[in-house]
């Protein structure tokens, strides 16, 4: 495969895309076993399209963390739950 | 089998470009999350119970109020998920995840307390949304975000964001908080929810596709998807 046909998106591999979209969740989670990993690796290196997905992806996901702050319980609750503790012992 | 990647496939620069993922176009070790069962000194293991489950309360409770969507509501389901959870302490074995233990508890006490007694309709929406949603994006010609919209989503306030996770379906919202927001494996999210892991991989896409969805609309209404861009 030329270079040219390997950042061209004719390729004929639309199956390929869906797969790797279709792990793009898992594969940026480490949730995938190191075979399929390479996998998708290799797949991202040919096809420019799907690598600005899985990027696209990945900011998403550093907005979803920054958008859900940490919380803290309100005072009193820690308290509270002591005391249910201590009833139960 | 040698390594592939690296060295048999030329960078060409792509880390340069894709920062966000530079970290994951190498073949790195992932961390190793086997946690080997620690031995346990059994005379300390209450007292250690208690205040290890409760070093987890902020949590806890923050992840009752993306349920509950409500304060009161959200101590309610916290309060009652520790009773069950000191009164079931037996059936924890020390060494296992204490948090991913928890979260299951809480998890079941606001579905089968808390919103029975809401009698909120069960909405699972696991069905949905269509494949035709992946087959969408891979074909690269939808109007959702391209690269060219990084931009927008660079420009998205943090308040867009949790609006779009609030108006995700539940089942997708607790799956894409488990995984995203609290860094669960899709093992503990699948025992926390109580379904198989190819149920939670499913969530996890749906919801994350209508959340990028929404995050597109949202570029589109403010002017910044690529058309616009293109004709300024």
């Amino acid at each position: 495969m030329s270079d040219t046909a390997m950042w061209s998106h004719e390729h004929d591999e639309m199956d390929e895309c869906v797969r790797a979209l279709e792990a793009v969740h898992a594969f940026l989670h480490h949730e995938l076993a190191d075979a399929d990993a390479d996998v998708i690796r290799v797949h991202l290196h040919a096809c420019e399209r799907c690598m600005e997905n899985f990027d696209i992806e990945s900011t998403i996901t550093e907005m979803i963390e920054r958008s859900q702050p940490a919380q803290r319980a309100p005072a009193g609750l820690a308290a509270r739950v002591r005391v249910i503790r201590r009833t139960l012992r | 089998m040698a390594p592939l990647l690296d060295t048999a496939v030329p960078d060409m620069g792509l880390r340069r470009r894709f920062p966000a993922l530079s970290s994951y176009l190498m073949n790195v070790e992932a961390s190793s999350t086997d946690l080997a069962p620690d031995a346990v000194d059994v005379p300390s293991q209450d007292a250690a119970f208690e205040e290890e489950a409760l070093s987890h309360l902020d949590r806890l409770y923050a992840a009752a109020l993306r349920m509950t969507r409500n304060a009161a509501d959200a101590e309610d389901v916290v309060q009652e998920a520790y009773a069950k959870a000191f009164a079931a302490q037996s059936t924890f074995t020390p060494g296992t995840n204490l948090k991913a233990w928890l979260y299951r508890i809480l998890t079941n006490t606001y579905i089968n307390t808390y919103r029975k007694a809401q009698r909120s309709p069960r909405t699972s929406f696991d069905g949905d949304v269509e494949d035709w949603h992946l087959a969408r994006a891979a074909s690269h010609d939808s109007e959702g975000l391209r690269s060219a919209e990084m931009e927008a989503l660079d420009q998205t306030p943090d308040k867009t964001v949790a609006d779009a996770m609030s108006g995700l379906p539940e089942n997708f919202r607790m799956a894409v908080y488990l995984s995203d927001v609290e860094g669960f494996s899709y093992k503990e999210i699948a025992e926390i929810m109580g379904t198989p892991i190819g149920t939670v991989m499913s969530r996890l896409n749906r919801g994350r596709a209508l959340l990028r969805d929404a995050l597109a609309d949202y570029a589109a209404e403010r002017g910044i998807s690529r058309r616009q861009r293109g004709d300024a």
